[in-house]
């Protein structure tokens, strides 16, 4: 087990700026389903709260 | 005679430290009751991989082939997620599906001690592996770590369940922290509108189509989740369905742990960069806490009914722990404060949440 870059090397820093990158993407990416899973839940209580 | 003493004279200090490291492990499980059915065999597996020149590991090694056979092509994880399908009741979830959000709000540790582990010098792969543990979801945890850092599996995988089994000490402080009395003496009204068979068994079905169509990566994770799940709710096969929650898990549980142990040698485990990994697990932990309480916060903000903060909490996956932790938290404040159900539903979105949160991190690091 090898660390890749020194700690708070330059380096370091440029993969913490990709790391953050991705930090963004997937919060929001979470989010996103998260809320298409309500509006889902939402529907399909509303469709067979009736037919059943 | 020489021959009978062959272990003890190729004894190496790593060893006998990782013998010591057994022995906690072994320890935490049975007397502490922390995580016994993964922390045992993981235990007793890692003693099995330090007597030296243990037949055990090694091309021929029983641990060895285990690994290859079930963890380095991520069958055990994946079949364990059919067995935790099975197990999640999604009703309580269903009457309540606002409690979603928190679901995703407390998978920001993960994320964050990513970009940590980062700083301190782990590659990309590296530090999306050990932020993973904050997913407080040891199968989605092993899952990713195999794929991103097979090296750090060992580490990762005794941090994930550890934290796990410690949450009733680590996240009372971080909310009270975060919170006033005031706020952890609010009440929840739960939904508790009866949820159709139909929608019960819809559910699983058009999560697996929407997460695999919009990230094809997370398929697997969240398709086995959902499939164990089906096999609940369908009610045509209960029969596999209590094999899946029983044997299966059972089984697989055992494999999984003894399989985990082949990673657990000396030379590989001893290393400074764990007990970096171990700190960083707290911090997901503790990050994901923080996640959910603040954004239970913020929406309390704009919201005419406020929600009690410390329900965001329980949005991380560990369940049933996290939900009777902020249930405990809230009757501390007030005896009449009845929290568990909002806080389940947003465990049990937690369960959901780790596990896209997994998927999208496949996705998103090439």
């Amino acid at each position: 087990m090898q660390l890749t870059n020194a700690p708070f090397s330059p380096e370091a820093l440029e993969t913490t700026m990709q790391a953050l990158d991705v930090m963004l993407k997937g919060m929001f990416g979470v989010f996103i389903f998260m809320l298409v899973f309500y509006l889902l839940i939402v529907a399909l209580r509303k469709i067979y709260e009736k037919k059943e | 005679m020489e021959d009978l003493i062959v272990g003890f004279t190729n004894i190496s200090i790593g060893q006998i430290v990782m013998l010591i490291i057994a022995g906690i492990l072994i320890y935490l499980a049975i007397k502490k009751d922390y995580e016994p059915a993964l922390l045992l065999p993981i235990g007793f597996g890692t003693i099995l991989a330090n007597i030296p020149m243990s037949s055990a590991i090694g091309e021929h090694g029983v641990l060895s082939i285990l690994f290859n056979f079930g963890i380095a092509n991520e069958l055990f994880p994946l079949l364990i997620f059919i067995a935790i399908g099975a197990m999640i009741d999604f009703s309580v979830l269903l009457k309540n599906p606002f409690m979603l959000l928190f679901g995703a709000a407390a998978q920001f540790g993960i994320f964050f001690t990513m970009a940590s582990a980062s700083l301190f010098g782990f590659s990309l792969k590296q530090a999306a592996s050990i932020g993973i543990i904050g997913a407080a979801d040891g199968p989605t945890s092993i899952y990713v770590a195999n794929h991103f850092a097979p090296d750090l599996l060992g580490p990762i995988s005794v941090a994930a369940y550890s934290y796990m089994a410690l949450v009733p000490i680590i996240q009372p402080p971080v909310i009270r922290f975060l919170t006033s009395k005031e706020e952890r003496k609010i009440r929840i009204k739960s939904g508790n509108k009866e949820i159709s068979q139909t929608v019960k068994i819809l559910f699983p079905i058009l999560i697996t189509i929407i997460a695999g169509l919009v990230a094809p990566s997370a398929v697997a994770l969240v398709g086995f989740l959902m499939f164990g799940n089906l096999l609940r709710e369908c009610g045509v096969l209960e029969r596999l369905s209590k094999s899946a929650q029983n044997e299966l898990a059972n089984l697989v549980t055992i494999l999984l742990g003894l399989s985990i142990a082949s990673t657990m040698t000396a030379d590989k485990f001893l290393q400074p960069q764990t007990l970096l990994i171990l700190g960083l697990g707290l911090i997901a932990f503790v990050f994901d806490t923080a996640g959910g309480v603040i954004f239970a916060k913020i929406l309390n903000l704009f919201l005419k009914n406020k929600i009690n903060p410390m329900v965001g909490a329980a949005g991380i996956s560990a369940f049933p722990m996290s939900a009777r932790v902020i249930q405990k938290m809230g009757q501390k404040e007030d005896p009449q404060n009845f929290l568990l159900m909002a806080a389940t539903s947003a465990n049990v979105a937690g369960q959901i949440g780790s596990v896209i949160a997994g998927g999208l991190i496949l996705a998103l690091i090439k």
